[in-house]
């Protein structure tokens, strides 16, 4: 369950909203922000079933790409760079 | 690009060909059957007796069917022995039946051949398909002309199939017939566009499969039926309205994450897609008439909304998407639009709609749903927009290999510019971005005051809103010519060309009312004004031209 940003876990017996099958090198290289989950549902590398908004929910907590930059400290290094 | 193309469409699966029903595609002419951003057939070629043929007349029935008359190519019109129908339909697959008559009082043989042939390229390829990394495939089996696309885990397929016994082999179908004095033979093909899991791509992609010309048809009545009616004497008005609503009808599309719910997309066919800019402005435009538009473009730019920061598809924390495609490049990665956040209107847009959709609707549920997005919406504006941490929103591309150079509405390389024709240095704030975040701050003033409950922060909103527009008329105002300049460059220059750009800002209520009068002379004076609208850039500039896509044309 994620409600405003925490994630609780918790094993029970009912229907799945979605199912989500990833194998776990994939799922690892999302976790490290290598790749998305919308781009590998895309090319067919990890398949979702049933509410599929839930797994652009699970993209939300997960972290972005690393080395990415604030748009204020990019532009003063390319202002540095000129 | 050819002007007499043909379109048929139901959401962003559509076909585009001649106007006698031919795809044979090439860069320059970019005609075929698509579905979610992947090209399913690039050549659909008709001969009879080996002639092409030549358009008599098309018969637009919807926006989803069309009827081709045709003969072939040789004969003179008036003595021409055989004719042909293509009824062509795109619903719960792309259909047509094709109709041959022989109007001799003669049996005649003849030979019809269809030619096909699919290269899968992908949305972003069609004007240079480019060397595709993966593998074709082509057979036959039970009739059926099966092509294939298959990169990795990645998977398209093309399934053709005809209701009439015909030769089939890898480029086509062949019929050898024989029609007797006055009669006629007909066929119906069949094209079904699948998926990576072998599945109707729609149905893979979008949770369910295409209709039934039958079930388009009612919808569109059920559409039309839930629009306020109008009522008037006179008949070109009414008639005007109506096809207003079937073009608006024409341009919605079915998000797989919409849950059923349609959306209007940025423009067809080759726009059928989710812009955030594009969406949130023709909802805006449509609420009136149809304001379930508006809670389905909220509710989904609200899922898809920025959360970390990402280089390549230039996200950053509540920053409201310009772009999300479905095709191959997208999946490997190669283009950003998973989505791809490359403009800088679309967060303040995003908070404007929601405020004018409750005044519209008055779903206070929408608003309290939405709290978290809308202010994490304008938290964007002072955080990742203001660039220079001076008050303005900026925008300076991060992905230098595809990223957009604009992303402000007039997104193309060279449409900002001051009067002598140089382009300003990056980043750039474009003076219509700057009406927008004043704007969203009163609205979203507004919506805290009244439904998130914090008087204190619709407060701090409206003094930066203040803060704001008092600081732009002086920074934007360009004195010697009494309007408000394209842009601010990095220096805090103005960028000096007079441009409708200024015409957003009269609706933001950024403009100092003495000013709104000044403004309004320029949109319709002669340097702006054609006659037939506003001119993107005006007369006189050095980057004007009057065919030019954002430095001159309305």
């Amino acid at each position: 369950m994620i409600r405003n940003g925490d994630v609780q876990v918790s094993r029970e017996d009912r229907e799945a909203d979605l199912v989500v099958r990833v194998d776990r090198a994939l799922f690892e290289r999302i976790l490290g922000g290598e790749t998305n989950v919308y781009a590998a549902w895309l090319r067919h590398e990890l398949s979702a079933e049933g509410d599929v908004r839930l797994a652009r929910l699970i993209q939300r907590i997960i972290p972005g790409p690393s080395g990415a930059r604030h748009p204020r400290a990019f532009a003063r290094e390319q202002g540095q760079r000129t | 690009m050819k002007e007499d193309l043909v379109r048929l469409l139901d959401g962003n699966t559509f076909v585009v060909s001649e106007d006698n029903g031919d795809i044979d595609a090439s860069p320059t002419v970019p005609t075929g059957l698509f579905s979610f951003d992947t090209r399913f057939l690039s050549k659909w070629l008709l001969r009879i007796d080996g002639e092409r043929l030549t358009t008599l007349t098309v018969d637009e029935v919807e926006y989803f069917e069309k009827r081709f008359f045709l003969v072939p190519t040789t004969p003179t019109l008036a003595d021409a022995q055989v004719s042909a129908i293509r009824e062509r339909c795109i619903g719960g697959s792309f259909t047509e039946r094709l109709t041959v008559i022989n109007h001799r009082s003669r049996p005649v043989d003849l030979r019809i051949q269809v030619e096909i042939e699919s290269d899968f390229a992908d949305l972003f390829e069609i004007k240079d398909v480019q060397a595709k990394r993966g593998k074709y495939s082509a057979r036959v089996e039970n009739g059926s002309l099966f092509l294939g696309y298959e990169r990795d885990t990645f998977r398209r397929e093309t399934i053709i199939s005809t209701s009439e016994p015909a030769r089939v082999d890898e480029d086509g179908l062949t019929y050898d017939i024989c029609i007797g004095p006055h009669g006629q033979w007909a066929t119906e093909l069949h094209v079904r566009t699948l998926g990576p899991d072998g599945r109707d791509i729609r149905e893979s992609l979008q949770g369910r499969t295409g209709r039934e010309t039958k079930e388009m048809r009612r919808e569109l009545d059920r559409w039309l039926s839930e629009a306020p009616r109008l009522v008037c004497d006179s008949a070109a008005l009414t008639k005007t309205y109506r096809r207003c609503l079937v073009d608006l009808a024409a341009l919605r599309f079915t998000p797989l994450t919409g849950g059923g719910q349609t959306l209007p997309a940025a423009g067809l066919p080759w726009f059928m897609a989710i812009f955030g800019r594009d969406s949130v402005f023709t909802s805006l435009q449509a609420l009136p008439f149809a304001p379930d538009l508006a809670a389905t473009t909220l509710r989904l730019l609200a899922l898809t909304q920025g959360v970390v920061l990402d280089d390549f598809r230039e996200e950053e924390p509540g920053k409201i998407m310009h772009e999300l495609r479905y095709g191959e490049t997208v999946g490997f990665e190669e283009q950003p639009h998973a989505p791809y956040f490359g403009s800088a209107d679309a967060t303040p847009l995003f908070v404007i709609l929601l405020d004018e959709y409750e005044r519209w609707s008055g779903d206070a549920d929408t608003v309290r749903l939405l709290e978290r997005a809308a202010r994490a919406a304008l938290h964007w504006i002072d955080e990742y927009g203001d660039i220079m941490g001076n008050g303005y929103i900026w925008y300076q591309r991060r992905n230098r290999r595809v990223g957009l150079e604009n992303q402000c509405w007039k997104d193309s390389w060279d449409a900002i510019s001051y009067r002598d024709g140089r382009l300003p240095g990056l980043p750039r704030a474009t003076c219509e971005l700057q009406g927008y975040a004043y704007d969203a701050k009163i609205r979203g003033a507004r919506l805290a005051r009244e439904f998130w409950n914090d008087p204190t922060y619709a407060d701090q909103l409206e003094h930066q809103a203040a803060d704001l527009k008092h600081r732009f008329n002086h920074d934007f105002w360009v004195e010697d010519g009494q309007y408000y300049a394209l842009a601010l460059d990095t220096d805090g220059n103005q960028v000096d060309a007079l441009s409708s750009n200024i015409g957003h800002l009269l609706w933001s209520g950024i403009v100092d009312q003495p000013r709104a009068a000044k403004i309004a002379e320029h949109l319709l004076g002669p340097r702006l004004f054609s006659g037939w609208g506003v001119r993107t850039l005006a007369q006189g500039e050095a980057r004007y031209n009057l065919l030019g896509y954002h430095v001159g044309t309305v």
